[in-house]
């Protein structure tokens, strides 16, 4: 890895990277709003360049993320800064993110940098989650339906991927539910178009892994 | 399959120390078993990937040594340069060694301030200790790139007890939690990479754990610099320290499993100003508060 910290560097790196995955293309605007360690020691440790470097795709390990202010700047990439208390539950060293596309679509997770580099994002657009990114994930955003997640689980069945974890949550009964999936290979093109065409499903997103071990 | 399925999952050292007892093996075979399991991918691979790791570790040690100016924060830097130049000079205290192995933690450290590349073992704040230590055994013990590999794995073993029952993380346990997991796991790296038993590995895991209980995380103006770059030089000693303990026979009275227990509480009532926030201690004193402010967003509260 390159920068000071491995929970505050490499592990923010990664939640830059998670955000960027999960809204699917390079976002345009990114508020960034960071958490107790985050906010008290963020700048002797780099944590501003580390997230802007994930948001622009780089690995932790990419020398780039030095200069990764004024990169992110040139990509045309608005990031703002601010400090936030996201209260007693949440791990010392966490963020929230918005990021926004040049359609004006947006997400907002909340990612927690748990040590050695390894992260958890534990929540999507409100919605609970506990993804480490180091599997191929797929995040579904779809209508709370009976059967859904059957339906998910049996493309998963034919495609002849194992599933490691997955998390469904929900507002409130028959409202939006978002359902997290991480799997020991990425789901077939076809598999994610079947997914896709489910009349209850909203939008969906399949992650490859983060970056490699360690 | 999964480890509980093929039993390679453990939690405790007493059930890691089973299983090198029933499979005749040390430490680091399990941990490569354990982990290409988990992985799928086959122990070769592994162990390839760890060599690339140590040389990439050896990469910043050589690069540390070679800095001359300061970093960005004024607050580190030339220092491991002045410690190997005292190795070299005619009679170093306690030997050439002793300056070189302190020369090398400082090194990789001072590389990380400056925006080299590392490898965090376990973190970016603890990353001079388990290279400091395999170098000093590359040059004095004749330690191959394979044999730091498979040290490598001794160390990852015990890291694999220390982030199950406890945290790697400085800003939810402290210094201990850093620097003390990499003495830790360093120490055993050390034992078996010097032909001792996995239960005097994880004794002299113990030790060093054990004796880096309570330390905090009061970083001078949120920098990884100091106390972190002298720190992680004199770790890596304490590493070898509780090595030699272990290896002549002496038995750490409280067992790994229980050294990991106290972290863990010690980490959790230890208070968060003490816990890479640099709200006390070093941080605040006259010293530390002519560094300037390590915060992103100077003084504003966003309450959403």
């Amino acid at each position: 890895m390159v920068g000071p910290s491995s929970s505050h560097t490499a592990g923010a790196a990664r939640i830059g990277l998670a955000a960027r995955a999960i809204l699917g293309l390079q976002p345009v605007r990114v508020k960034v709003q960071l958490h107790g360690s985050f906010a008290a020691t963020g700048k002797g440790h780099a944590t501003d360049r580390a997230l802007a470097a994930g948001l622009l795709g780089f690995a932790p390990d990419d020398d780039r993320l030095k200069d990764s202010l004024r990169l992110a700047e040139d990509a045309g990439i608005a990031i703002s800064f601010s400090e936030t208390d996201l209260g007693e539950d949440c791990h010392p060293n966490a963020a929230r993110l918005t990021v926004e596309s040049s359609e004006g679509k947006s997400h907002r997770i909340i990612g927690w940098s748990v040590g050695g580099g390894s992260i958890l994002v534990r929540e999507i657009d409100g919605f609970d989650t506990r993804l480490a990114g180091e599997l191929a994930t797929l995040v579904l955003w779809h209508k709370d339906l009976t059967g859904y997640l059957a339906k998910v689980t049996t493309l998963y069945d034919c495609a002849g991927v194992n599933i490691a974890t997955i998390r469904l949550s929900r507002t409130a009964r028959g409202n939006t539910a978002l359902t997290t999936i991480e799997a020991d290979a990425p789901l077939p093109e076809a598999a994610l178009s079947l997914i896709g065409g489910l009349v209850a499903t909203r939008d969906l997103r399949a992650i490859p892994p983060l970056d490699s071990w360690i | 399959m999964s480890n509980i399925e093929t039993g390679l999952d453990y939690s405790k050292a007493t059930e890691l120390l089973k299983l090198c007892e029933q499979r005749a093996c040390s430490v680091s075979e399990i941990a490569l078993q354990r982990e290409s399991q988990e992985q799928g991918v086959e122990p070769d691979v592994l162990l390839a990937k760890m060599r690339d790791y140590y040389c990439t570790m050896r990469e910043s040690v050589t690069e540390g040594l070679a800095i001359e100016k300061h970093s960005d924060s004024g607050l580190s830097g030339g220092d491991a340069r002045r410690l190997i130049a005292y190795a070299s000079s005619e009679n170093p205290l306690f030997g050439q060694r002793f300056a070189r192995t302190i020369a090398y933690g400082f090194a990789v450290m001072e590389c990380n301030a400056q925006f080299g590349r590392i490898v965090a073992t376990p973190t970016a704040g603890s990353a001079g200790i388990v290279p400091a230590c395999l170098l000093s055994l590359e040059e004095d013990e004749g330690l191959t790139e394979d044999q730091a590999a498979r040290a490598l794995f001794s160390a990852a073993g015990i890291g694999v007890l220390i982030g199950k029952n406890a945290s790697f993380s400085g800003a939810r346990g402290g210094c201990q939690a850093e620097v003390g997991s990499a003495s830790c796991m360093a120490a055993a790296a050390i034992v078996e990479a010097k032909g001792g038993t996995p239960e005097q590995a994880c004794n002299a895991a113990a030790f060093a754990l054990m004796n880096t209980l309570g330390l905090v995380c009061d970083p001078i103006g949120g920098y990884v610099e100091v106390p972190c770059v002298s720190r992680n030089g004199m770790f890596a000693l304490h590493s070898f320290e509780a090595a030699v303990m272990a290896l002549a026979g002496v038995r750490c009275v409280v067992p790994l499993d229980d050294v990991i227990l106290a972290m863990r509480d010690i980490g959790r009532r230890m208070p968060r100003a003490l816990k890479e926030t640099s709200e006390a201690g070093l941080a605040k004193t006259p010293t530390g508060l002519k560094y300037t402010t390590g915060k992103i967003v100077p003084e504003s509260r966003d309450p959403t």
